[in-house]
């Protein structure tokens, strides 16, 4: 069922998003063309009106990916489950649990392709000989850093990635439970979200310098200065992906919960 | 012939007197089968059970039988369905004669004024 | 036999209002029912929480024994009273998606009913008029084999050919496993096909009864004993 959940879920948001990528890719080639044919020199070879709108377009592609991400997620959710579609979705034979995930995976991997795309198509038009060359010293160096501290770069930068992807399920969980809770407020459903996302980033907010104040007070936050720095990174990444995962956990069983026990569609 | 269903009565009831019309009336021939009980609720666009009923209790009555795997039939006895006539006939008889007491005939007045009406029809 | 739905003491209330109080009935197998009320007396709670769309506050309600969830909504088909399908979706898209969700679907009934009222599957849902959309919505769901349909104001809104239609539709789905509950306030269209009644109002069961009880112990339709009870 699951599965199934998320082939309607690919289709009904991949026909955004497509699109969107296949002019990225476009414009990104248009532009290489222009700045190669300028030689970097803008205006050199009497293109400048072209050169100039190609950019333009270059640049609102790709802020209106960022923004259809955003929007996507935000949607996705909201309109599918908690306006009439709701109907169609909360009556099919698939748990609660099935209908969060797979909004959550499908917003996610939108999510990371349309960062890994963007960046792509920058390095595309980056890339010259020089650009090239500092990458390349650039790799060098990691590389070397992972023959110096050997087998924990492996797990640092595994953590990194962890982490990233944590911190990326937990901020859609974050914008979900928003508006599950706005759902809550019967007449200001959309105030409420916001509400709802302000208070909880607070919270967040408020969580974080109280830890700060016990960090810099504390006689067991020194501690730490005496620890090996390669474990310090390890240690202080695990914390900080545990950290997210259970905020994480917490916006999912929330939303989980009003969905399940407070649904009240219209 | 469509189905007149009225309110106020069972539409059973309704049914069964719609159906023994058209028995009289050779829609459904004396020995015929009649159609399955979801075509015959279709048709009338009642619910299948109302239908169901109607024809059990015209079963009941001796107007229909049934054979298990061949489905439902008038019955052949001419008598049975005369008798079902007649009393059809009589119902409507019944009803006349209650209307024209009330408008001030008796019974010779009335066959009276039958006769003449044919007459003037003719 | 174990009734297809059952509710016991069943209350939903809502902050400054009681929907649903102390409702009980049953509803057998293999019988078509109005659950007929009007506006406001419950009617749509009662089939939203017959969904699971909605959680009792308290007393219970059951689908062949069960509380909703997954396991029942593969046995209830539910035609709710708004249009809830994907607009851009077309309409083989949709009996391919009531396809894959439900195994009770059956696509050729589906398509024969849509040939039938000249539907083409390849109309995006967005093209269609109002009535086409409702028409397809319960094409959607009549075409499932299902143990029970919820269906919340089928006629309302729609011609009366289009009436006689939807009304034949349920008919010809008769089957003794399968019960259908119609919510409705146009009673006189739908009194012949109806085998009960159960009147609601303001959240509590005012009357249940067969139609042919009605008919012979009070002498009136279904259609002239509602206004009597819910006179103004």
């Amino acid at each position: 069922m699951l599965r199934k959940l998320l082939k309607y879920e690919f289709q009904a948001t991949g026909r955004i998003f497509l699109p969107l990528y296949l002019l990225l890719f476009l414009f990104t080639v248009m532009n290489k063309a222009f700045l190669s044919m300028n030689s970097g020199n803008i205006g050199a070879s009497g293109l400048q009106i072209p050169t100039f709108l190609a950019m333009t377009a270059y640049v609102c592609i790709v802020v209106a990916i960022v923004v259809v991400t955003l929007v996507a997620t935000i949607q996705r959710f909201y309109k599918n489950l908690l306006t009439d579609e709701g109907y169609l979705m909360f009556t099919l034979p698939v748990s609660v649990h099935s209908h969060i995930f797979s909004k959550l995976l499908v917003a996610s991997v939108w999510t990371l392709l349309s960062t890994i795309f963007s960046i792509l198509s920058v390095f595309i038009l980056a890339a010259s000989p020089d650009f090239m060359n500092t990458l390349s010293r650039m790799i060098q160096s990691f590389l070397q850093a992972f023959g110096q501290f050997g087998a924990p770069m492996y797990l640092i930068t595994g953590e990194a990635v962890v982490l990233v992807l944590v911190t990326l399920a937990a901020s859609i969980l974050n914008i979900y439970v928003s508006i599950a809770l706005g759902h809550l407020v019967k007449k200001h459903r959309v105030a409420g979200a916001l509400g709802a996302y302000f208070l909880i980033g607070l919270v967040e907010q408020f969580l974080f310098s109280i830890f700060m104040t016990a960090a810099k007070n504390g006689e067991w936050f020194r501690s730490f200065e005496n620890w090996d720095h390669t474990v310090l990174i390890e240690s202080g990444l695990a914390a900080l992906i545990l950290v997210t995962a259970a905020l994480g956990a917490i916006y999912y069983f929330g939303t989980y919960y009003i969905l399940k026990n407070k649904l009240n569609l219209e | 012939m469509g189905w007149d269903l009225k309110s106020g009565r069972p539409i059973y009831f309704q049914l069964m007197e719609q159906i023994e019309l058209r028995i009289i009336s050779g829609i459904y021939p004396p020995g015929g089968r009649l159609p399955s009980v979801r075509d015959m609720a279709m048709d009338a666009s009642v619910n299948p059970n109302t239908m169901q009923r109607a024809l059990a209790e015209l079963e009941n009555e001796g107007l229909l039988y049934s054979q298990r795997t061949s489905g439902r039939f008038v019955t052949e006895d001419e008598g049975r369905i005369m008798e079902m006539k007649n009393k059809l006939a009589k119902a409507v008889i019944d009803e006349f004669m209650k209307h024209m007491t009330q408008l001030g005939y008796n019974r010779r007045q009335t066959i009276a004024l039958i006769n003449q009406t044919e007459e003037e029809n003719n | 036999m174990e009734p297809i739905l059952e509710c016991r003491n069943l209350t939903k209330t809502y902050p400054g209002k009681m929907a649903l109080c102390g409702v009980s009935l049953t509803v057998a197998k293999g019988r078509i029912v109005g659950l007929l009320g009007p506006n406001g007396s419950g009617k749509s709670t009662l089939i939203k929480l017959a969904n699971g769309l909605l959680t009792p506050t308290g007393g219970e309600l059951l689908i062949g024994g069960k509380a909703p969830g997954s396991e029942s909504k593969k046995i209830v088909s539910y035609l709710p009273e708004r249009t809830y399908l994907n607009d851009w979706m077309t309409v083989r898209a949709l009996v391919d998606f009531f396809a894959d969700f439900y195994a009770d679907f059956s696509k050729e009934k589906a398509y024969d009913m849509l040939q039938r009222l000249n539907i083409s599957a390849g109309s995006r849902l967005k093209t269609l008029s109002k009535g086409t959309k409702e028409k397809v919505q319960l094409i959607l769901v009549m075409s499932r084999e299902a143990s029970l349909y919820l269906l919340d104001e089928p006629i309302g809104g729609v011609d009366p050919a289009a009436r006689d239609y939807i009304l034949n539709t349920i008919i010809s789905n008769y089957t003794e496993n399968a019960s259908v509950v119609i919510s409705t306030h146009l009673i006189s269209d739908v009194e012949k096909i109806l085998d009960d009644v159960i009147f609601l109002s303001m959240g509590t069961v005012a009357l249940t009864s067969t139609v042919d009880d009605i008919r012979e112990k009070k002498n009136k339709s279904v259609d002239e004993l509602f206004r009597e009870v819910f006179k103004c």
